[in-house]
């Protein structure tokens, strides 16, 4: 299912910020959960491997939306700001490559971005829209909703708008406040017939933003967008895509089932390398990818191994899809259950600046939770 | 380096970030260009054709613009314009704009912009207007071919109303008082331009050929009607036809087909896409993306709002303030046109024109070269103008003559004296008084229309009742492109407890 080449990429590098030896040091020092570090055993190789490009996630979404334009003329790329390079310049080179045509600036409207975006893809091509922040997809809310996500099964299967994929960066960034930090995720997988897809890495958001801007049918493409420029990772040259509604084994382990998505799971990595080394806790980690449709047997045959979850996400606990995740996890896993499947999650409150810390699901507080179900 | 090469380059850069079509005088110049960022100076000469490298280019300029300020010099000469030029506009990045020295309102009820007037060309009577400009005259054959369109039009709406008030499917929606808009704008158009319609437009299919079992099929939800039974009777749509499925939702529609539009650009296609729209439906912000989006991308799209009156109980006057819908075209950079939309003469004529201009082919010398089908030159390559493709807005003014629907009594907001003065300009009649005037057509032949249509509608509507439900799976497909795993398991779940209690199922739904 996997390119080959993607097998043997390497894991994901350090990140750009060192992080001490010292516990309390490290996790005082994350003011926010996303300024985390992958293993620190693992160093970054002088080289990238041959037919590898040591790229950002940034540059992992421009890689990708260069090769979704080159391999289809009928496709486009547009939103606002989207000409001259995007305001995370994920779009830096394709005005240059392909022409004002196939990709442009739009007036400032979501709701008209993603309309647009719909009838070019009832019409067969493929639109790839950009919403500058997920916090500003609501006024696209309706046409996503009742279009979008209708537009097969209302016509029996005589139209669809299966070409359309909406990107918009999301998360927190350390300084976001409430509108430039929103994870929204849990309004679009309430919606049948629209996906919602979120790459953790630059390698995962390149082959699963190729995948979601072929599937056809209408994806929501949710970027983490700390990891634009912190997340390093060495990228498969040339045109992959991931699967979607597979999730992603990114650790093995024996005690407790860790599940996220997006910038998350790096938060879950560093939990799982702490838990490793100061309680001897194994951890397995599950990158969701696809969170619409999303893989219930793969968590479920982890929890039945392991006995135990734990899901994480930035966005508030109440009504998130970590409760989508732990209630299908009790109903099938419910006799291989050691504790009871625990959410750690985002305060039900908006979105703070100064308190963002505290707001969110940190390795601190992760590590508590996986405490917690251990020693239920 | 202060070369005649760097100047050039320097108002180059000046020109195309585009702050300033002319600069005042050289030192506002320098201070502009030095102000600008080093990145978009990049991007500025990249374009810029020159056969030395743009990185070269830029480290010389940025040395250039340094050493002239360092020196209090400037940068570039550029010729002076004649001051009453730079004195009397203001450049700004959208344009150009005059000065004025008085303090003058427009618009509001003081100084309203001037109402603009609605196109005819035959009157109330069903006369011709003397002098009306007709572009494009209807042949006998044309004007036979619109006439028993809306006749049958009428008598099928008719029908199905009383059908659903006898109870044989729960919901219906009749156009009657738009059936010139209906059939006029269809006529007009291409058989493959795509449709986007509200959901008052079942003429247009009509016209295109949907039959009245196809009708009917939908009004029932049964197995042959193409939604599968999953949306609420009237909610048409037909790929054959050009005439996408119908949603409740009001105008999201309408940015749709400026992405159609701009599809078939893309695909150097001589269509243009069309969407339906009603008064109410126009306030929505959808209407105001749509029109912002096809007039700044040139989108080939024709607008057409049928502005009956009433969105339900609520009349214009509670909709809008302005000059209607019309009034608000031209203030996007579209052209527009206000109609009589009970004059199927003249909202014919109106869409053939539109139709052309969306093109960006000539659209009122009255050849034939833009009528309808014959596919013309091609987007915007027609050698006549120099216009490129773009939108077109088109207001139809009529009166919605019947309820909004089965679910609404409009006699509780509005008053038989105006339904019964209406129902005296039914466009229908209009047109039949004008064709009778010409010996196109006479009672005997009405007659008989009318019996055969309502003769054709019962037989359907007979027909479509016999054919079974959609089958229980069916809850199922086409959510996604291939049927997911918590669907199928969704799926065997159903079957098998319906299998268990039938009697939660419809009893014509076959299990399976």
């Amino acid at each position: 299912m996997q390119s080959a080449i993607f097998q043997r990429r390497p894991r994901l590098q350090r990140l750009i910020l060192p992080v001490s030896d010292n516990l309390t040091a490290a996790l005082s020092s994350l003011s926010s959960s996303t300024r985390v570090q992958a293993d620190q055993n693992n160093t970054l190789a002088t080289e990238p491997l041959p037919g590898f490009k040591r790229l950002n996630l940034c540059n992992a979404v421009n890689d990708a939306l260069g090769t979704a334009l080159d391999t289809n003329y009928r496709a486009y790329v547009f939103g606002e700001d989207v000409s001259f390079g995007g305001v995370f310049r994920c779009t830096v080179g394709l005005l240059e490559r392909f022409g004002k045509e196939r990709v442009f600036n739009t007036p400032l409207s979501e709701q008209g971005i993603v309309g647009f975006g719909i009838g070019l893809a009832a019409m067969g091509h493929t639109a790839v829209a950009e919403i500058q922040f997920a916090d500003y997809i609501f006024p696209a809310f309706d046409q996503l909703v009742n279009e979008a996500a209708k537009y097969r099964y209302r016509s029996g299967g005589s139209f669809h708008c299966g070409g359309l994929t909406v990107r918009a960066p999301y998360g927190a960034v350390g300084h976001g406040g409430h509108y430039h930090s929103q994870s929204p995720e849990a309004f679009f997988t309430h919606v049948p017939g629209i996906k919602v897809v979120m790459p953790s890495s630059p390698a995962e958001a390149k082959g699963l933003l190729l995948a979601s801007i072929r599937d056809p049918n209408p994806v929501v493409f949710f970027e983490p967008k700390m990891l634009y420029r912190t997340a390093v990772e060495d990228v498969p040259e040339g045109d992959y895509t991931l699967p979607l509604g597979v999730a992603r084994l990114v650790m093995e382990g024996s005690d407790v089932t860790l599940v996220g998505w997006g910038q998350q799971v790096l938060v879950l990595q560093q939990a799982a390398a702490q838990l490793e080394k100061a309680d001897g806790i194994s951890c397995e980690v599950v990158d969701l990818r696809t969170l619409s449709p999303w893989d219930s047997e793969m968590v479920c045959a982890s929890v039945s191994k392991t006995g135990r979850l734990v899901v994480a996400h930035e966005a508030p606990l109440t009504g998130g899809f970590g409760a989508e995740v732990a209630a299908t996890v009790a109903e099938r896993c419910f006799t291989r259950l050691e504790s009871p499947p625990v959410r750690c999650c985002g305060a039900d409150t908006p979105f703070p600046l100064i308190l963002e810390p505290v707001y969110l699901p940190g390795v601190a507080r992760v590590m508590e939770a996986v405490r917690g179900v251990v020693n239920y | 380096m202060r070369s005649r090469g760097s100047s050039a380059m320097l108002a180059h850069v000046v020109k195309t970030i585009g702050a300033f079509g002319q600069v005042k005088d050289t030192s506002s110049a320098t201070a502009l260009a030095f102000s600008i960022s080093c990145d978009r100076i990049d991007t500025s000469i990249r374009f810029y054709p020159c056969s030395i490298g743009p990185e070269l280019w830029g480290m010389s300029l940025r040395r250039h613009l340094h050493f002239c300020s360092s020196q209090g010099q400037a940068a570039v000469s550029v010729g002076s314009p004649s001051s009453s030029t730079t004195d009397n506009f203001l450049e700004v990045p959208g344009g150009r704009l005059p000065y004025t020295s008085q303090l003058q309102f427009v618009g509001g009820s003081e100084t309203p912009a001037p109402t603009i007037p609605c196109y005819r060309t035959i009157d109330s009577t069903g006369q011709d207007v003397p002098d009306a400009h007709v572009p494009y005259p209807i042949s006998q054959e044309l004007s036979l071919r619109m006439y028993t369109c809306m006749a049958r039009l009428q008598t099928m709406d008719t029908m199905f109303y009383e059908a659903q008030r006898q109870g044989r499917f729960s919901f219906y929606l009749t156009c009657q008082g738009e059936e010139a808009t209906n059939i006029g704008s269809a006529a007009g158009l291409d058989n493959k331009d795509m449709v986007f319609a509200q959901y008052r437009e079942q003429g247009v299919l009509l016209w295109r050929g949907y039959t009245l079992e196809q009708f009917a099929n939908q009004l029932l939800g049964n197995a042959k009607e193409p939604g599968k039974g999953r949306q609420m009777p009237i909610h048409y749509g037909s790929p054959e036809l050009a005439y996408q499925t119908i949603s409740s939702p009001l105008a999201t529609q309408m940015p749709h087909a400026v992405g159609a539009a701009y599809a078939y650009k893309m695909d150097r296609i001589s269509q243009v896409s069309v969407v339906y729209f009603g008064d109410g439906a126009s306030s929505e912000g959808d209407a105001h993306a749509a029109f912002n989006f096809a007039a700044v991308l040139g989108a080939p799209v024709i607008f057409i709002c049928r502005n009956n009156g009433y969105a339900i109980s609520t009349p214009a006057h509670e909709q809008y303030k302005g000059d209607g819908i019309a009034g608000r075209g031209p203030t996007y950079g579209i052209p527009t046109l206000r109609v009589d939309g009970g004059d199927v003469r003249a909202v014919y004529n109106a869409v053939v024109a539109a139709r052309a201009r969306a093109l960006g082919m000539p659209y009122n010398s009255g050849g034939v070269t833009s009528a309808p089908g014959t596919g013309g030159g091609g987007l915007g390559g027609g050698s006549e103008t120099s216009l490129g493709p773009g939108p077109v807005l088109l207001e139809c003014m009529s009166y919605r003559s019947g309820h909004h629907s089965t679910s609404d009594d409009s006699t509780r907001y509005r008053t038989s004296e105006e339904m019964r003065a209406w129902r005296a300009r039914d466009p229908v009649a209009r047109f039949r008084t004008w064709l009778v005037r010409r010996g196109w057509w006479d009672e005997a032949q009405e007659a008989a229309l009318r019996r055969t249509t309502r003769v054709q509608v019962l037989e359907a509507l007979d027909a479509a009742a016999q054919v079974p439900k959609p089958n229980l799976s069916t809850l199922f497909t086409d959510v996604y492109d291939t049927m997911p795993p918590h669907l199928e398991a969704q799926r065997a779940q159903a079957l098998e407890f319906v299998r268990r209690n039938p009697s939660v199922c419809p009893s014509d739904v076959p299990i399976e």
